[in-house]
């Protein structure tokens, strides 16, 4: 039982930080339909910029100030090569992100060395508070927490916010929501800066799980992939469940499932989310959430 | 005042779709343009608002400018900062966001404390998008919707209204309410650039009327004298020498195959 609480407890905190991962990506295709590959390398920059700011202001701050500085560099990628490529083929866009990931990473990796670092803490590395004789690690209560808090900054943003109403005016129909003077190359860096923002946020929190942050922290974005296709490509509120979900089914998997599988079951969990992807992809490829629509690519 | 001279517009570098036309919109008043499907009534609207380049099109000679400013050089959101608002055809509301979201979409450019009031009078004007102000627009009428999208353009405070075929597909009634409309607007000061295919509705509006063909103007004139032309009656308004002709007289067939056997 008190294991089974501690599967649960670490599988929310990975299922939130996938969801804010996915989220970025929903975020930038709703409003301008480009598939951001580059998303994983932004987490890789967040925990990165973290690992200094944390080391000279106080903890909040730098979380703060480490979603702006991503934030910005993501704008500013949106601004330097996606607004030139605007209503140009798909392809064009993702083999673009692709590459803007690759020369993310190089940059880290010039900026702040090839080594390990200590992701900053405010509390204990490995402190835990015990539940009904389940040990949770504090880190886990704080991801969920800070995912919790970015959420629902976000639902507001989006529901009442002036800008809100205008990134999703944007997402139903561009043309006309130029015909209303409607910045729509404003509002396309502005998705941007909230997929930097929230790669950022998973990045700190990932950061803490591994305890070591270093240039391949990014491919766990390959992970959101799943998500994002689970959740449903163009559902905020489906990706977030969705991240939840396959978040604690591999924590359980890897619990539960892989001592059985022998020698095969070293990694199995890692691999269970692209099964379900490929399961969903069969059955729903839209998704839990998502838009049944048919798209000829 | 509008102005548009010797404008020519080509698609896809090929395609030739405005061959030189010239209008005008003097301020205050009602301007109706029409043509049938193809002549390039869609395309002149694209040339004012900036929307060329989104369909791969580019003005290749002539000029349009509003009070002086030179439209074909501006980005879609600055020919909207200087007052220029564009109804589209198909009404084109968002609609997966709730009937006041799109009024409040409309209303991004503005910062002033008025924009919530006018937002409620509009709601009062039109009492259905009151009652439904949280329903999503997808579920409005066709009318309500004609009603949404002028009322949306409306709230960006424009000094030129450009209406791309407001009587598409409603029902002879709904029609009448859309001219009503059109009415106030030109009360309010506003002038109107009206595109349409119904000739009789237009020519009841309008203070000035141009025909459209073939991405040329074909005529032009202020209503009364439009609805004296043998060619306009005949082929806009469907009333031939012997005054109006009814389609069980249309003999279709009167020319005999002869290729065929």
């Amino acid at each position: 039982m008190s294991n089974l609480i501690q599967f649960v407890a670490s599988g929310l905190a990975l299922g939130t930080i996938y969801a804010m991962i996915a989220l970025g990506f929903v975020v930038i295709y709703r409003a301008s339909q480009v598939f951001n590959f580059a998303q994983g390398d932004l987490v890789t920059v967040g925990a990165f910029v973290m690992v200094v700011l944390g080391g000279i202001l106080p903890w909040p701050v730098a979380v703060l100030g480490t979603m702006l500085a991503t934030g910005l560099l993501a704008a500013v990628v949106e601004r330097l090569v996606l607004r030139p490529l605007v209503g140009r083929s798909v392809v064009i866009t993702i083999i673009l992100t692709i590459f803007v990931g690759l020369i993310l990473r190089v940059m880290v990796m010039v900026v702040f060395g090839p080594e390990q670092r200590g992701m900053p803490t405010p509390w204990e590395r490995s402190a835990a508070v015990s539940v009904a004789g389940a040990r949770i690690f504090v880190s886990s209560i704080a991801a969920v927490l800070a995912g919790a808090l970015a959420l629902g900054a976000f639902t507001w943003l989006i529901r009442r916010s002036r800008i809100g109403v205008a990134m999703r005016a944007t997402s139903s129909d561009q043309e006309a929501a130029l015909c209303l003077g409607i910045p729509v190359g404003r509002i396309f860096g502005f998705t941007w800066f909230l997929a930097g923002a929230f790669a950022a946020l998973a990045g700190v929190f990932l950061g803490m799980f591994p305890r070591t942050v270093d240039t391949n922290l990014g491919f766990v974005a390959l992970k959101a992939f799943p998500v994002v296709i689970v959740g449903g490509l163009d559902s905020a509120a489906g990706v977030v469940i969705a991240g939840l979900i396959l978040g604690v089914v591999e924590v359980l998997t890897q619990g539960y499932v892989n001592p059985h599988l022998g020698q095969f079951g070293q990694n199995f969990h890692e691999v269970l989310p692209y099964l379900i992807m490929i399961a969903f992809l069969t059955v729903r490829p839209y998704g839990i959430a998502g838009r049944a629509e048919v798209e000829r690519v | 005042m509008l102005e548009i001279s010797n404008l020519e517009v080509v698609y896809d570098d090929v395609v030739v779709v405005l061959r030189g036309i010239s209008l005008q919109v003097p301020d205050g008043k009602i301007v109706a343009l029409l043509g049938p499907n193809g002549a390039g009534k869609t395309t002149t609207v694209r040339a004012i608002c900036g929307l060329l380049d989104l369909h791969d099109a580019e003005a290749t000679k002539g000029a349009i400018t509003f009070d002086g400013a030179d439209l074909l050089t501006l980005r879609p959101e600055e020919v909207v900062a200087q007052g220029v608002v564009q109804v589209m055809e198909g009404r084109r509301i968002f609609i997966d966001l709730t009937v006041e979201e799109n009024l409040r979409a409309g209303a991004h450019t503005r910062r002033d404390e008025a924009r919530q009031q006018e937002i409620d009078a509009l709601m009062e004007r039109f009492p259905v998008l009151g009652e439904r102000r949280h329903q999503l627009a997808g579920y409005l009428s066709g009318g309500e919707q004609q009603m949404l999208a002028i009322g949306r353009a409306l709230l960006v405070k424009p000094s030129l209204l450009i209406l791309d075929e407001p009587s598409l597909g409603l029902a002879p009634r709904i029609v009448g309410e859309v001219a009503q409309v059109i009415r106030e607007v030109k009360e309010r000061g506003v002038s109107v650039l009206l595109i349409e295919q119904n000739a009789a509705l237009a020519l009841e509006l309008a203070d000035y009327g141009y025909v459209m063909e073939n991405g040329k103007i074909v005529l032009d004139g202020d209503p009364t004298e439009l609805a004296d032309n043998q060619d306009f009656q005949e082929f806009y308004l469907g009333i031939g020498a012997e005054g109006r002709r009814s389609y069980a007289d249309v003999k279709l067939y009167r020319r005999k195959k002869r290729w065929l056997s």
